[in-house]
């Protein structure tokens, strides 16, 4: 119960209007299109410089927080991801957007959101001794078997065609290949200049779902108005307190997915709010109605991509080894600050630890807040003319893509993907599949070529990929999930020919 | 059309801006590219070399750092070596010997003859790290046990053809024995699968190794002395009885393109030192366990060059 | 009917063009002189050439029924959208600078689809107002703000 001891230095003035500064500051660059918590953080770091220590990571957490969050707000209401955790909120999110229940998708996602993101600070203050070490034990054949359960579910992820959604992970598969490997360092694919950093995730995405939503509004050119714009109809918000509870299983799996992808280092919590989405499909009774708008999707998304933000600090705090690529950017927040994440964190500063676990757990409050308030703010969004929405679209997905590494080839890389992709669309690609193929390329093929070294220095490679509870747990899981696509599957396969005969 | 559209900008620009460029260099934020994901030790330790650059005595225009991670270096420096701005504004963090060694092994668009040194600010030697739990004591142990069980013993260490890498060669080489290196995507993943158990060993900076000293054991330093302000305990490879001398040691520093101009580089050169040499910069690195290695240009220029002619001879016959 | 038959050869098209993609990736990674870094390569492009090949002939049998296809409407819509993108980030950025190649791109991109008249001046005066607001706006976040580097040409 220390944390509660340490709750005082963050109720002061001070502090508060630094925590709220940055989940505002938080909520707004994470609703941006093109902009990602990691960077956002990256982007916050240079102005703690000048804070003392506590008030400086306090400011990080905030912000971490409310841009995890934030990223939904464009996902929602415009399709565009302001991460990767938030593509899963933008299939349905979008979809309830579309019916004009904009406003009540995004009272939903900000509730689960604060709901998995307080189950995960919770986790991170209570558990974090438990459960550091066992976050380590995840070695590169569990990363592997990961990257491969998360392959397994690509087919079935926001396309009517199995064929198409596979076709479209392998794209993403090989996109994710091109440039230098990231082992060996040999040249790969690169037959444009533009290509030699590879393909940069966040200009992935940035490009596959912005580019594509730009030139769809301007389909019908001056006059015409074929894109529709989404109504928003403003929502109760204590029905959507009341609609959210009201879906404990997507609660409990968000929860559940959230803490344990967040809990293992390199996993990157890229993928949690879509294998929560998967899992929370699977055991829904009306898997049929998702991607047309299903709460439960938006919900269980949401709780898992903010419940993983706690424990992906975990390994952090304790260990010094950060977890995420966020953790990594927070790593260096801390360090130039004079703050050695570690065991002894606790001991030698447990005044700025415990400020900066605190300001997580106050931000996820502020960002319930705020994001509510945004949530009421957002049919203003929406009547922007399209035109100028998508005029503003284009300027800031430039500015994002070019501000992750600060590199005019991830600018021509993210434009040219796009355009790519606006023309797979209209014959029935979706853009999920190929940015999960995109994240889950190079953590399937670095884990294996690591493994491999491993497994033929040790017991074979039969031995170090096949054996051993987890990856027997894993393997297991990647077979079941399997199994569950192929039966879905020709289930529907049946549904689908009946339709056809119909029409 | 583009060519020509791009000429005529690139004459102009110059041609308006020639005279004045250095006078009131620099007029606007300069930035650092790091060729190493956040968080690791390269990254780390340029941001806080380079925090009082806002300072008036020094360049009196903050520094802002840009990681390009990837293949150990390379997708950075490359990016760096044929895009990278020309004019005083875009710098980028070198580490030897990764750099050469890797313009030595592959062909690189980088070599230190299109690149230019501004100064150096520290000096991490390599270390031989193993997890608590493991049973080796010393390099001794180790050695012996890879003696018995050949190609058996994992050491990880950040990507091929970097110091890590370096220093594991050369301890293959001093021991004799084959040994099962793991490349990783950086320092910190290294460390992390020492930490973890999966890997028996590893190769890893001094001051990341420092930092986790209580999850990690230190065998030994791949340096010519002990260093006697973080590990004074730690032994040397020499004292503990193997060849392995300094090479490894990773050197980084402030660099920009060739082609930059003879007053800026001047400019950079004479601030960036000193700028090093706060003491407020003095105070974060030594809580933070980097040994500071301040040189001036003409120094690192000696120093690019004799590793590059102590690398050729070592990886020729590797 | 008509429109059937179109969208089944667009459909066919399509396929054709991942095909031959997947077609030129297996044959790279299968012509190196080094294979193990191109396994994973190798992999991927036979997953590709198979579910391409597949998809191809679905397409072919008029099966696939998922997209709705381009016409020939559609793309004289889109193609001014398309060239000023590609104008902006190819040309535009490294000539002239990132935040004058956005304004320019902005206003152009915004003035061609704007349902108001270009005829009267209000109208400009509105987009012209509504592109120096919304840059000036970009400019204060990310260049004072967050002090983003963005490359410089003829002007900022």
């Amino acid at each position: 119960m220390e944390f509660l001891y340490h709750f005082g230095p963050v109720f002061t003035l001070s502090s508060m209007a630094i925590l709220c500064a940055g989940t505002i500051g938080g909520l707004l660059l994470g609703a941006t299109p093109g902009l990602s918590p990691t960077m956002a953080v990256a982007l916050l770091i240079p102005f703690t410089f000048h804070m003392d220590p506590a008030q400086g990571l306090m400011l990080l957490g905030a912000a971490y927080t409310a841009t995890v969050a934030g990223g939904a707000v464009s996902a929602i209401l415009l399709k565009i991801p302001g991460a990767p955790a938030n593509i899963a909120t933008a299939l349905d999110g979008y979809a309830m957007a579309r019916k004009g229940e904009g406003a009540k998708a995004l009272q939903l996602c900000f509730i689960s959101s604060f709901i998995g993101g307080v189950l995960g600070v919770l986790v991170l203050i209570f558990l974090t001794p438990v459960l550091a070490q066992w976050a380590l034990s995840f070695g590169p054949s569990h990363l592997f078997w990961i990257a491969i359960l998360g392959v397994t579910i690509i087919g079935s992820l926001d396309s009517k065609s199995v064929v198409k959604g596979l076709l479209a992970g392998c794209i993403g598969l090989w996109i994710a290949m091109i440039g230098y490997d990231s082992i060996q360092g040999v040249e790969r694919f690169i037959f444009s200049e533009h290509l030699e950093g590879g393909v940069h995730i966040i200009a992935a995405l940035i490009g596959l779902f912005a580019i594509p939503q730009v030139i769809e509004m301007l389909e019908g050119g001056r006059h015409k108005r074929t894109f529709e714009m989404v109504e928003v109809k403003p929502h109760s918000v204590w029905k959507s307190v009341g609609i959210t509870l009201g879906h404990p299983r997507a609660l409990t799996i968000g929860g559940i997915v959230g803490v344990i992808i967040g809990l293992i280092p390199g996993a990157g919590g890229q993928i949690a709010g879509l294998v929560s989405y998967d899992q929370a499909r699977r055991f829904s009774p009306d898997r049929e109605k998702f991607g047309s708008g299903q709460a439960e999707g938006v919900i269980a998304a949401e709780t898992a991509n903010n419940a993983m933000v706690g424990p992906s600090l975990v390994p952090l705090l304790t260990l010094s080894v950060p977890g995420s690529p966020t953790a990594a950017v927070l790593l260096g927040g801390l360090l130039i600050h004079g703050i050695f994440p570690g065991p002894n964190l606790f001991v030698q500063h447990p005044d700025v630890a415990w400020a900066f676990i605190n300001s997580l757990l106050v931000g996820q409050f502020l960002m319930m807040i705020f994001g509510l308030y945004i949530a009421g703010l957002a049919a203003h969004v929406v009547r922007i003319p399209p035109a100028i929405l998508a005029s503003g679209i284009l300027v800031l997905a430039v500015f994002g893509a070019y501000s992750v590494q600060n590199s005019q080839s991830d600018v021509v890389v993210m434009l040219a993907l796009g355009i790519g992709m606006y023309f797979l669309q209209q014959y029935g690609f979706s853009p999920a599949p190929l940015v999960l193929g995109v994240i889950l390329g190079p953590i399937a093929e670095s884990n294996y070529v690591q493994g491999r070294i491993i497994a033929q220095a040790g017991d074979g490679m039969f031995s170090y990929f096949c054996l051993g509870t987890m990856n027997l747990v894993l393997i297991s899981l990647v077979v079941l999930s399997i199994f569950y696509s192929v039966a879905t599957e020709i289930r529907m396969r049946r549904l689908d020919s009946l339709g056809e005969i119909a029409t | 059309m583009k060519r020509l559209i791009l000429g005529m900008a690139a004459l102009t620009t110059v041609a308006l801006a020639g005279p004045t460029v250095a006078a009131d260099y620099p007029d606007r934020p300069v930035s650092v590219m790091v060729a190493y994901s956040p968080g690791g030790a390269t990254d780390f330790q340029a941001r806080i070399v380079t925090m009082m650059a806002g300072d008036e005595k020094y360049l009196g225009q903050p520094i802002v750092i840009v990681n390009k991670p990837g293949a150990g270096g390379k997708v950075g420096w490359s990016a760096f070596a044929t895009s990278g701005g020309t004019d005083g504004y875009e710098l980028a963090a070198y580490n030897i010997p990764h750099f050469i060694a890797q313009s030595i092994k592959f062909k690189t668009k980088y070599t230190i003859d299109n690149l230019e040194p501004i100064a150096n600010w520290g000096a991490d030697p390599a270390v031989l790290v193993v997890g608590k739990d493991s049973p080796f004591n010393t390099v001794g142990d180790l050695v012996t046990y890879a003696k018995e069980n050949p190609g058996k013993v994992t050491v990880s260490g950040a990507g091929l053809f970097v110091g890590h890498h370096i220093a594991y060669l050369q301890m293959e080489k001093a021991t004799g024995v084959k040994l099962a290196y793991v490349p990783h995507k950086g320092g910190a993943p290294a460390l992390k699968s020492v930490i973890g158990g999966q890997v028996m060993a590893g190769v890893n900076n001094l001051s990341d190794a420092f930092r986790s000293q209580d999850s990690l054991k230190i065998l030994a330093i791949a340096d010519n002395e002990r260093n006697t302000e973080f590990l004074p305990d730690v032994p040397t490879f020499k004292e503990a009885g193997f060849d392995v001398d300094d090479s490894s040691v990773n050197f980084r520093g402030l660099m920009v393109r060739k082609g930059t101009p003879p007053d800026v580089i001047e400019k950079l050169a004479k601030a960036v030192p000193e700028m090093f040499k706060d003491p407020k910069v003095a105070k974060q690195m030594k809580a933070g366990g980097s040994p500071l290695k301040i040189m001036n240009r003409e120094e690192v220029q000696a120093m690019w060059q004799r590793r590059e002619d102590y690398l050729k001879e070592l990886l020729k016959d590797l | 009917m008509s429109e059937n038959v179109a969208g089944r050869l667009q459909q066919t098209i399509a396929a054709a063009i991942i095909l031959a993609l997947g077609l030129w990736v297996a044959f790279v990674s299968f012509s190196v002189s080094d294979p193990q870094p191109y396994l994973f390569p190798q992999l991927i492009s036979v997953a590709m050439v198979g579910l391409a090949a597949l998809a191809l002939v679905r397409a072919a049998r008029g099966a696939n029924r998922t997209g709705a296809g381009m016409s020939l409407h559609q793309l004289r819509m889109i193609a001014p959208a398309i060239a000023l993108m590609l104008a902006y980030v190819l040309i535009a950025i490294p000539t002239l600078g990132f935040y004058t190649a956005a304004t320019l791109a902005f206003f152009t991109l915004y003035t061609l689809f704007d349902p108001s008249s270009h005829q009267k001046p209000s109208t400009w005066l509105v987009r012209i107002a509504v592109t120096v607001g919304f840059m000036a706006l970009i400019y204060v976040v990310f260049a004072m703000g967050l002090r983003v580097q963005t490359p410089r040409g003829l002007f900022i």
